[in-house]
């Protein structure tokens, strides 16, 4: 599908070159056609009125929520519940009726999604206007788990993706504060259990709406949420050197779960833009633990912590589920060579890690090895993009080799003639690279010329 | 047109948001229908801590596990776990409109008690115990003249005096309280 400036850029040529005689007004018209140039105004439009619209129900939202902080005293308490309440669900029927009733993508579906959101919002207003008047005070990370809850319970009910968005939003903002505050001592067992365990709660409570929803955007901030809790919890360190078996095994797994998991993400109803998305955090992941240990002084840790029945619990969970999907992965194609390549990657940190945690310390050979798994995926990139003419793969790969350079020159105590001498080459390597590259994805193969007679 | 959703995808999801906003006041309500009526001394304001916001933060007498202390026949506070409930038992004052006093401590609610007493319920935590009864909140329009005479209280309190801050509470059968209203000297503020 044609992007909105390449259909506007070519209804203004397509009339220069009418005008001209370049070609007949029924080339134009099949153009026009062919390109909905008569949509074009209706787009924009649309699109306006949809950013309008979302601001709005930001706004009335907001302006719920701050009505709270208003006091709102005058009338009754029994008046002023009833008010909210109807606020409330106005809002809600009134979004749904606008948004089912109107067509696909029109600006008339816009509000109706909007008006949904802004009761989603008011719903945390109530929820916390009701605690004011009746005087019950709580921990806010109490309130916003509970609001999360019930968003989340709209958007699965609707299918609406932007719920399921304003529900991550506001169970990450439960997540995170009640991080502190909650304690398994006290009478808030159950909330301290649901945020330990939140890494297995949003996978179960996000992945199939975004499935449904057939929404990358809510998958993506799905998957964020997960790989966020998670290392929260598993609380990453370096691996450390004279750790037993298990205590070294379960330290690497933690560091490798998610990266492995990412890479092997499948699912029967899988889109590919699902996949695409998991692959480049995966790729991200394995690049920022290959350059964070391509260094020396983590290989020296000595530093095992402590950890809860709640990590092995979390850890068993997503280790399974990566287990079982790179077992299937490995079984649907073998000949991949990207995807053998990466697990052999996963594989060969795992095993350096390991040896260097619980048999032998090797930190030497570890960050010899670190160093050339972090180019092999340098180059990886680099590859990728040239074969998919991908400038920003491409570049990646690129960037990925000089600062691993870089952070090899200053990390050792290296001579000023060296660091100069090595700017100076990647200088020129990166001027080269990019002016063959351009050439390269202009005309990657050149014409083949015919036998002259 | 949209692929309709049937209405009822909409209605059950927000019976459940309405039952969850209604259940937030919902115990509150039973005690102010059920509760008995209680008059509780507050401690001297904290200084550094002004009114915040629009909810005046509130501490009493049986707050403080010193006072507590001093109630004599009670477990030893060593047996107070943090994060188990335990019950002050509150006896009425001989002229009405006193504020009510801490007469004995337990950690399992108790099962009968005369007339004249009941037990708070309240969760041990950091060095105080708390009541659920700490926060007030107070309109905006109103909170600059409670400042102004929380103030006046303030300065001409002695070191060991007792403000003339009250708050007039309900308590439950099961000891749970909620607040009705402060009393100030000889006003009661009900919001």
């Amino acid at each position: 599908m044609a992007t909105d400036k390449f259909r506007r850029q070519l209804q203004k040529e397509a009339r220069l070159w009418q005008n001209e005689g370049l070609i007949s007004s029924e080339c134009y018209d099949q153009l026009a056609d062919r390109y909905q140039f008569a949509n074009l105004e209706t787009v924009a439009r649309n699109r306006f009125a949809i950013v309008l619209i979302l601001i709005g129900s930001l706004l009335m939202g907001l302006g719920v929520i701050t009505f709270v902080a208003a006091n709102w005293q005058d009338w009754g308490r029994n008046i002023r519940v009833v008010l909210l309440l109807l606020v409330f669900v106005t809002l809600n029927v009134s979004g749904f009726y606008v948004w089912q009733r109107s067509a696909q993508q029109s600006w008339q579906s816009m509000l109706g999604r909007g008006l949904l959101l802004a009761g989603s919002l008011s719903l945390g207003a109530n929820m916390a206007l009701m605690a004011q008047m009746f005087h019950i005070s709580g921990a806010e990370y109490k309130l916003y788990l509970t609001w999360g809850f019930g968003v989340l319970l709209m958007a699965y009910s609707l299918r609406l993706p932007l719920l399921g968005i304003c529900a991550i939003a506001l169970t990450g903002i439960g997540y995170w504060t009640g991080l502190g505050a909650v304690d398994m001592d006290t009478q808030d067992w159950l909330w301290h259990l649901l945020i330990q365990c939140m890494p297995i709660v949003a996978s179960i409570a996000y992945l199939p709406l975004a499935y449904w929803g057939r929404s990358p955007l809510l998958f993506g901030c799905s998957v964020l949420a997960i790989i966020s809790t998670v290392f929260n919890n598993f609380g990453l360190t370096p691996p450390a050197s004279s750790q037993s078996f298990p205590d070294a095994l379960r330290n690497v797994i933690a560091l490798i779960v998610m990266p492995a998991w990412l890479w092997s993400y499948r699912h029967s109803w899988s889109d590919i833009r699902f996949i695409t998305l998991c692959r480049k955090l995966s790729i991200l992941l394995l690049i920022i633990l290959g350059f964070f240990l391509s260094f020396f002084d983590p290989w020296l840790s000595s530093y095992t912590p402590e950890v809860s029945w709640f990590h092995w619990l979390n850890l068993s969970f997503f280790t399974t589920w990566a287990g079982y999907n790179c077992y299937k992965q490995i079984q649907a194609d073998r000949s991949d060579l990207t995807n053998s390549t990466v697990l052999a990657i996963l594989g060969v940190m795992a095993l350096v890690m390991v040896w260097h945690g619980a048999i032998v310390p090797i930190p030497v050979v570890a960050t010899f090895i670190f160093n050339a798994l972090l180019f092999i995926l340098g180059a990886g990139l680099a590859r990728e993009g040239l074969l998919g003419s991908s400038r920003l793969q491409f570049w990646s790969g690129l960037l990925l080799l000089g600062l691993q350079i870089f952070s090899r020159t200053f990390e050792y105590d290296t001579a000023l003639i060296l660091k100069s001498l090595i700017f100076i080459l990647c200088g020129l390597g990166i001027i080269t690279a990019g002016i063959w590259f351009e050439k390269y994805i202009r005309c990657p193969n050149p014409p083949i010329q015919p036998n002259q007679p | 047109m949209q692929t309709r959703i049937p209405a009822l995808r909409l209605w059950l999801p927000l019976a459940i948001q309405v039952l969850m906003i209604a259940s937030i006041p919902a115990t509150a309500t039973w005690i102010y229908a059920t509760g008995k009526t209680v008059i509780l001394q507050t401690a001297p304001v904290d200084p550094y801590s002004p009114l915040l916001g629009y909810s005046q933060t509130l501490s009493y007498d049986v707050s403080r596990w010193d006072n507590l202390e001093k109630l004599g026949k009670m477990h030893s506070i060593d047996y107070i776990k943090r994060g188990k409930p335990i019950y002050i038992i509150l006896e009425a004052p001989a002229q009405a409109g006193n504020p009510w006093r801490p007469v004995a401590i337990q950690l399992e609610k108790p099962n009968s008690l005369p007339a004249n007493q009941l037990a708070l319920r309240g969760q041990p935590e950091y060095g105080q115990i708390r009541y659920g009864l700490e926060t007030y909140y107070i309109p905006e329009g109103k909170i600059q003249d409670i400042n102004r005479e929380f103030e006046q209280i303030r300065r001409g309190l002695g070191p060991d005096s007792r403000p003339p801050i009250w708050l007039e509470a309900r308590v439950g059968a099961d000891g749970q309280a909620v607040p009705v209203a402060l009393i100030v000297r000889d006003r009661r503020y009900t919001y």
